[in-house]
């Protein structure tokens, strides 16, 4: 197992940066989601680290070594494609030992490794059949012990999950925490599901166009992202977002939007005076949204019923007021009617405040 | 008495007039292509100087014509020539276009597109415009009257080049990419992943150059100047004489050589379906 160092990583595809400058230490035996939307460059960071494209500029060390020219063979790392990419003409068991065979392993260490591999991920019926006489989870195993019997310095995966059907997906993050746990492997995982970087990493890397937004745990970057980017794509239903301006209402600091007001929490004061804007983006996850009666009491926010989605444990409220909809995550037995007058509170521990024009975090 | 009700025509009616009516234009059409192949095999079974030839000689038929062709007549020659020209043609064309199909659907070069684009438009050349050039060519390098005069002015085929990178843009780039990480070259990655999934493919292409090859008619008779390399096409057409034609032995030559073709055809069947329908793999 090793450290995978990305140092200052820029990758252009003729005018177009994939990769913007990115620097990432990701330590022995971690389990690292590279997150983001499609075209956010995180496959070609991890096709970079793979060494199936090479960095315009930057370097890539894997261990103690610079691997910027080092073919991917040479590396010690195994990869899980989307698509799995099993060869159509060859059975399970050439899949799996094809590469162990060109890197001339021991014929009684191949076997060794298949039949471990084979029993842990219940394919040993499986090894004479073809990939297309395969279900799609069965595939998917397959990937994962060709992966696995090379017992290499790095796993690289790349979005391995998303071909399968909701529920098998489900239990293979299960098997890979698994994996991860038995192996001690270090694994880079690529994938645009917040859900899979939220379960299974011990840290999450969120890209923008190439550019490295923030990269801690995720339940870190869930309660404290660095910016609304983040904050939006971390989270589901996303948070919500409310455009604001800060005014002073006497003594007290209010966060004032066209169709609502909410104080500004005391020990919140300092930063926004120190932010020296007065143009916000606030930012309140629906679980943090309390749902109350309206009897006129002070700093909640009167909104109307649009949809509810009941979810089994909770249910998702979706209301209006003015021009803004927001969605609330309460315990189900809340149960309001379509239509019916609500007043929202917002736990002041858990706003959220971003410039308005640089997007970034306030606090 | 409820008298005679109203009978509505069958529903079916239309349909089966219009079914008979299709069967039969179909049924025309088939004997109209199978006729000539009755009429051919019809001739060849009778040692005969005429061409008309009643049907009759089918249930009496004589093998005649086959034995002089087999073995009183450079018949024989011809067939080796031009078996030996086809596969020879063929397995090298397989091997340089699969390869070439390979670097021009997935290496990415400098130039790559207009390179392709010259390759293509050298179709656009009539084969009048290039025969006497090749001839002085062959005929510098004293290659008239051989194997290599035939065979290699043959491998210059951009629709093997073509038909070979359509075929290897359907494959998933990303079985390349885990062939890179199991530790194969760009060699290793053509003859492991790529040959292996390109077998329709390949099928069909052999299956054009091989039925090209042939029936290659005006270059061999130019080049190949006598049996020692003529091959059938032009060799067929020495029977016919001046004044009188040996039709049961023209016919039985004909014959005799369609049977290689069949042969492969019935071979490769299987691939060919595959390959005519447009060379799909499943993916993963």
């Amino acid at each position: 197992m090793a450290d995978v160092s990305i140092r200052q990583v820029n990758k252009l595809f003729g005018d177009v940066r994939a990769v913007n400058n990115v620097s990432l230490d990701i330590h022995d035996g971690e389990f690292l989601v590279l997150l983001g939307p499609s075209g956010c460059g995180k496959t070609t960071l991890l096709r970079m680290i793979a060494g199936l494209e090479t960095p315009t500029s930057g370097e890539i060390v894997i261990g103690d070594r610079v691997v910027n020219f080092v073919p991917p063979k040479d590396r010690d790392i195994a990869m899980v494609f989307q698509n799995y990419a099993l060869y159509p003409h060859m059975d399970v068991e050439s899949n799996i030992t094809l590469g162990l065979r060109l890197h001339h392993t021991p014929k009684t260490a191949i076997k060794e490794r298949l039949d471990a591999a084979s029993v842990w991920l219940q394919l040993a019926s499986l090894l004479k059949r073809t990939p297309r006489q395969l279900s799609g989870g069965q595939q998917q195993r397959v990937a994962l012990g060709r992966s696995v019997v090379r017992e290499p310095k790095v796993f690289l995966m790349d979005e391995p999950l998303s071909n399968l059907d909701a529920r098998l997906r489900v239990n293979m993050r299960t098997e890979l925490i698994k994996l991860h746990r038995r192996l001690s492997a270090t694994i880079v995982y690529v994938t645009h599901d917040q859900s899979e970087a939220m379960t299974m990493a011990t840290r999450a890397a969120i890209m923008r166009d190439g550019v490295l937004q923030q990269c801690d745990t995720p339940l870190h970057i869930y309660r404290r992202p660095a910016n609304k980017y983040v904050a939006a794509f971390m989270g589901n239903p996303e948070m919500n977002f409310l455009r604001a301006s800060v005014t002073r209402q006497g003594s007290e600091l209010q966060f004032t939007g066209e169709s609502f007001q909410v104080p500004v929490p005391a020990h919140r004061r300092a930063a926004i005076e120190a932010a020296g804007t007065n143009e916000v983006w606030l930012g309140v996850r629906p679980e943090a949204i309390m749902l109350e009666r309206p009897e006129g009491q002070s700093g909640v926010i009167e909104a109307q019923v649009d949809v509810i989605s009941p979810m089994g444990g909770n249910t998702l409220i979706y209301t209006l007021f003015g021009e803004e909809n927001v969605v609330a995550d309460v315990p189900s037995e809340i149960e309001p009617a379509v239509g019916e007058k609500v007043a929202l509170r917002f736990d002041p521990e858990r706003l959220h405040a971003f410039d308005l024009k640089t997007e970034n975090t306030l606090w | 008495m409820t008298g005679t009700a109203n009978i509505p025509a069958h529903p079916n009616r239309g349909r089966t007039i219009k079914d008979i009516f299709t069967y039969l234009a179909l049924a025309l059409a088939g004997l109209m292509s199978a006729g000539p192949v009755v009429y051919l095999l019809a001739t060849s079974f009778k040692q005969t100087y005429s061409r008309m030839v009643p049907l009759s000689v089918l249930w009496s038929p004589s093998l005649a014509n086959y034995h002089t062709i087999w073995f009183d007549h450079p018949f024989k020659q011809w067939m080796i020539n031009s078996l030996v020209v086809a596969t020879i043609a063929t397995i090298v064309i397989l091997f340089l276009d699969s390869l070439a199909g390979y670097a021009f659907a997935r290496k990415r070069f400098r130039g790559k597109d207009s390179l392709f684009m010259l390759l293509l438009s050298t179709l656009m050349i009539p084969l009048a415009v290039t025969l006497l050039p090749t001839f002085l060519l062959a005929n510098r390098l004293n290659l008239v009257d051989s194997y290599q005069a035939l065979i290699l002015p043959a491998l210059a085929y951009p629709v093997g080049v073509f038909m070979m990178r359509q075929f290897i843009q359907t494959i998933p780039s990303e079985l390349e990419d885990a062939g890179r990480i199991d530790g194969m070259t760009d060699l290793g990655i053509y003859f492991r992943v790529i040959l292996p999934l390109c077998i329709p493919g390949l099928a069909v292409l052999g299956l054009f150059t091989f039925l090209t090859q042939w029936s290659a008619f005006l270059w061999p008779l130019i080049v190949a100047t006598s049996d020692r390399s003529r091959t059938i096409p032009p060799g067929l057409a020495t029977i016919p004489g001046q004044y009188n034609t040996d039709w049961g032995l023209a016919t039985a030559a004909t014959v005799s050589s369609m049977v290689p073709m069949l042969i492969i055809f019935a071979l490769f069947q299987r691939y060919l379906r595959q390959g005519f329908s447009g060379g799909r793999t499943t993916k993963g």
